[in-house]
């Protein structure tokens, strides 16, 4: 009797791989875009006011040509070589900043002065 | 702006004009012609001025010269003004003070020249005047000196002979004339010298008219024996004055009513002189008394320089 011949048999697979892959990834992006709208819907909870869009600070933005100084503070800046050549904004002077505008007058040079007799 | 400084009546004068350097140079060269005439007129330094003449000749008639002669009311009136504190008769007191020669020349210690009395500087009302012919008669013994106004006329006599060429100031030793505004019509800056520290200012004044001028003994002063003089006489006593103050300044409608004002401040001492000087509406000014305190009277602080000098001048310079 001959044997019968061996049949392979495949796993069905009722879910293809490339829909897999799109179901992974929209989960993944629907929780991380969940996640996001309610981060910032307790941001605006806790303050009752919308979260103002305040732009990143930057190196250049504070290297700025306001009469601040720029100073490299190492001591801040642990030991990381690269962060020391950051610029660190110092506090001016208080007066620059916090003092009401001063009018600059000059009186002129006297012609001559009064005095006793000489 | 240019100004022309040359020296006579014993101090320094200067002529500041608001016009260009050959104009003021020649009103330069011409001030300094008058203050020489005028010197032969009034210098009691020089022996052959007529003042040294008149003095020589006490007790008669003098025919003295016009200019003399308007400059001797001129100082009588400031007497009367000053209830005899500012008066020209007081040269033997001054002598016997001391002060005989010229400051330039004086010498710490000098010789009595002549007894003063206190009846010889009373006797102002006493001098006879004959205008018919100019002539004056000083009572015996009494000796005229015009030290105390002569300057401040001179600077206003300066002043007033060059104002049609430009506007001017005439310095007169510390006596300034000032003939208007300059011609931007901005005022003219006046410093008010320290006579403590030396060099220093008290402040600087804006005027556009009028004088200012200061008296006081911080410069004119000599050791006599032990005791330092100064050319301030008291008529009242016959000596230098003994007061609180170092100096005077004041600002008035001309340089001979403040230097007037200035001698009678010194003589009076500060709050005798606060209350004198408050009373005539004319005047301003800044008492310095001899422990270093000021007294500035209400109408002199508008003259200091402040915004208000400078928002007008920018105004006016606009």
């Amino acid at each position: 009797m001959n044997p019968q011949p061996r049949t392979l048999h495949k796993k069905k697979e009722f879910i293809s791989k490339p829909l897999k892959f799109m179901i992974a990834v929209a989960s993944v992006a629907s929780t991380l875009g969940l996640w996001g709208i309610f981060g910032q819907s307790n941001a605006q909870g806790a303050t009752g006011q919308p979260t103002p869009a305040v732009p990143m600070p930057t190196v250049a933005s504070l290297v700025s040509g306001d009469g601040t100084t720029t100073t490299v503070n190492s001591a801040s800046t642990g030991t990381d070589s690269s962060l020391n050549a950051l610029p660190v904004v110092t506090q001016p002077p208080a007066t620059a900043v916090t003092a009401a505008p001063t009018v600059q007058y000059y009186p002129p040079a006297p012609i001559t002065s009064t005095r006793t007799s000489r | 702006m240019h100004t022309y400084t040359f020296r006579a009546m014993g101090s320094q004068l200067l002529i500041a004009m608001d016009t260009d350097a050959a104009t003021l140079y020649k009103a330069g060269l011409e001030a300094a012609g008058w203050f020489e005439e005028w010197e032969q007129h009034f210098s009691r330094f020089r022996l052959t001025s007529e003042l040294n003449e008149l003095n020589q000749h006490t007790g008669q008639f003098w025919q003295v010269s016009p200019i003399f002669w308007h400059v001797l009311q001129l100082a009588l009136e400031v007497k009367k003004k000053t209830e005899g504190l500012v008066t020209p008769t007081v040269l033997n007191a001054l002598e016997e003070a001391g002060y005989t020669v010229s400051f330039e020349e004086m010498a710490n210690e000098m010789e009595p020249y002549l007894k003063h009395s206190v009846a010889s500087m009373e006797s102002a009302q006493e001098i006879e005047m004959l205008e018919s012919n100019y002539s004056v008669r000083l009572p015996v013994g009494v000796r005229l000196d015009l030290g105390g106004i002569v300057k401040g006329w001179a600077a206003q006599q300066t002043m007033i002979k060059l104002r049609d060429a430009a506007p001017v100031m005439v310095d007169a030793g510390g006596d300034i004339a000032i003939s208007g505004p300059m011609r931007a019509g901005t005022a003219w800056p006046i410093g008010v010298a320290d006579p403590i520290l030396s060099g220093e200012s008290l402040g600087l004044v804006m005027l556009t008219e009028g004088g200012i001028a200061t008296s006081g003994r911080d410069y004119r002063r000599w050791l006599k024996g032990d005791q330092w003089q100064h050319h301030i006489i008291d008529p009242r006593t016959g000596e230098p004055a003994a007061t609180d103050l170092l100096s005077a300044t004041v600002i008035a409608g001309d340089v001979m009513e403040a230097e007037a004002w200035a001698k009678t401040a010194i003589i009076l001492g500060s709050q005798a002189a606060k209350t004198r000087l408050d009373a005539e509406s004319s005047l301003a000014y800044l008492l310095v008394c001899e422990n270093g305190v000021l007294i500035e009277s209400e109408r002199f602080t508008p003259y200091r320089w402040n915004l208000k000098w400078q928002t007008l001048q920018n105004s006016l310079s606009a």
